[in-house]
């Protein structure tokens, strides 16, 4: 049997494996309410939990990004594993609020906190929106990565956009049929495929090359520029995508609907001090796997880097037996992983543009209340128009992965300024807020656009979080906002 | 009642995360040639045990310094 047909055959009993999951998840269902469909009735416990955050915080832009970005740049790409880190630090500071909160209120999108803490529409609407783009972004990014690793290693057998809408179509089905309950439970299976193909991809790494040692004196030998101490610019870059990616990467949408969906306190608790080190496990051996390709794919540059983990698993399945068996469960881990975050990041898009978007307009409307259920079911509609939109535009890929990743957090991160500040200063005033949110908005995306997105190695996202925390904290100092919010 | 406290209460925690985290930077290395440790740059390795105290320095403030709110937790 031929590779490419051995993946196929994987891919799909994998995809009869997910369909199995979303009927069962279907028939667990207590309600069409909201909280039933994008909350899974509040209900996940820890191991659950614990999956759900993994499969969904990696990704397609870890798994096949990163080891490309390994090769590109070398050992200062060890900097990647403080990255996801970053992202459970500044858990520690606004999750607590956000679940004492949500306990109390049963928030289901990240608007009803944001309705609960400032009552401002304006600002609600504003980060919401910021929010949205961003997300729809990184679910562009996953679509395309999905394209990528199917046609990268089936060596253009399965065509790039028949990889793209076949995923597409089974992550639809699935979560039209249970919702979030259906996507978490996906996720453990999805996170377990991870973690083999992880373990697999670092063991066939280590067994068919020379070792990181060679590795590492052919680097210094042939691109020393690699291994050496980076340059101050590169330095000042890691801290920047350190703090960019640790507030941008914390105010995802989708991963705040899962603090709320947390059966309890404990279980997110437990689940975050395990997720402080799964770094080590996912992130690390994916550097490890880009530093050891660089001797054996020499020549690789820009977009190019992007396909050697295909280049990789394609070379293992040509060693042996039961490499070509492991390359074949590397490649659904692999799908796996982008496929989670895929679908929650639909999910969550879907429920804030049905919760937040469409529910208000319907009331309006109907002229009163509307049932959850038809709320619900507007959603379902939402997410299969969404994912149509978003299917069309990925089958012109122009940009390398990590290029998409970094658009997509010089938005997020100017809605983390209103989350951190919101849950740790009770002083912050809500159109102090919108100003810096819109000022920081407008500076990130205008460097952005004028082709300025870093300056002496610090993002321009980073640059317009900063001056939108400056604004909303000054302007809330002033004795006349004090005032006006009062009265 | 008494409000449970939480990691933001601490405020030396974040300042022991970024200095981890400063440490994790390789400003302090020399850029001559580097010795290897481990099969890699030694920056390289010491960068990542200075990320790795970030991971035990939260694993812990998550465990230890964020008390479960009462309403309606019961696991």
């Amino acid at each position: 049997m031929s590779f490419s047909a051995a993946v196929i055959l994987g891919l799909a009993a994998y995809i009869g494996v997910l369909a199995a999951l979303g009927l069962r998840a279907r028939a667990a269902r207590t309600s069409g309410s909201l909280d039933d469909f994008y909350l899974a009735g509040r209900g996940l416990g820890g191991i659950v939990l614990l999956f759900t955050l993994y499969a969904t915080q990696y990704s397609g832009n870890t798994l096949v990004g990163y080891p490309g970005e390994a090769y590109r740049v070398g050992f200062p790409w060890v900097m990647s594993v403080g990255f996801m880190l970053a992202v459970v630090v500044v858990y520690l500071f606004i999750a607590p609020g956000l679940r004492r909160d949500s306990g109390r209120h049963r928030f289901v999108t990240p608007a009803d906190w944001l309705n609960h803490r400032f009552g401002d529409p304006w600002l609600t609407g504003a980060t919401n929106v910021i929010m949205a783009a961003a997300i729809a972004n990184y679910l562009l990014a996953q679509l395309m990565a999905m394209g990528h690793v199917v046609s990268g290693l089936s060596e253009g057998a399965v065509p790039y956009a028949a990889g793209v809408l076949v995923l597409a179509a089974a992550i639809l089905g699935y979560e039209l049929l249970g919702g979030l309950r259906a996507v978490a439970w996906t996720d453990c299976l999805q996170g377990m495929l991870l973690a083999v193909g992880l373990i697999g991809l670092l063991a066939a790494t280590v067994l068919t090359g020379e070792g990181l040692e060679a590795a590492t004196r052919w680097i210094l030998e042939h691109a020393p520029e690699k291994a050496l101490k980076p340059s101050a610019s590169v330095q000042a870059g890691w801290a920047s995508t350190v703090l960019l990616i640790g507030l941008a990467g914390a105010v995802y949408p989708h991963a705040i609907q899962r603090i709320f969906a947390a059966r309890s306190t404990r279980s997110l608790r437990r689940a975050l001090s395990v997720m402080a080190f799964l770094p080590f496990l996912t992130t690390l051996p994916v550097f490890f796997v880009g530093i050891l390709a660089l001797p054996r794919l020499a020549g690789l540059e820009g977009v190019a880097a992007d396909q050697v983990l295909p280049a990789l698993v394609r070379g293992w399945a040509s060693e042996s037996a039961w490499m070509f068996g492991l390359a074949v469960v590397t490649v659904v881990g692999v799908v796996a992983a982008i496929m989670s975050t895929a679908d929650s990041v639909l999910l969550t898009l879907s429920s804030m543009v049905a919760k937040d978007f469409a529910a208000p307009w319907m009331r309006r409307r109907a002229g009163g209340q509307v049932a959850e259920e038809r709320i619900t079911r507007v959603g379902k509609a939402i997410s299969l128009g969404i994912m149509g939109i978003l299917v069309a535009i990925a089958v012109t890929p122009r940009i390398s992965l990590w290029g998409l990743l970094e658009l997509k957090m010089e938005l997020l991160a100017q809605a983390a300024p209103v989350f951190v500040l919101g849950l740790g200063w009770r002083g912050l005033r809500p159109r102090a807020a919108l100003a810096g949110v819109v000022v920081g908005t407008l500076l990130a995306a205008g460097l952005t656009l004028a082709g300025m997105g870093r300056i002496g190695g610090v993002h321009a996202g980073l640059l317009g979080a900063a001056v939108n925390a400056a604004v909303a904290v000054g302007l809330s100092l002033l004795p006349g906002s004090r005032q006006a919010t009062d009265r | 009642m008494r409000r449970r406290r939480e990691p933001l209460d601490h405020p030396w925690l974040l300042v022991g995360i970024l200095a981890l985290y400063a440490v994790s930077i390789p400003w302090w290395a020399s850029d001559e040639t580097p010795a290897l440790l481990l099969g890699m740059p030694a920056w390289a390795v010491l960068s990542l045990v200075a990320t790795l105290g970030v991971s035990c320095l939260t694993a812990f403030a998550v465990l230890r310094l964020w008390e479960d709110d009462d309403g309606g937790d019961a696991e």
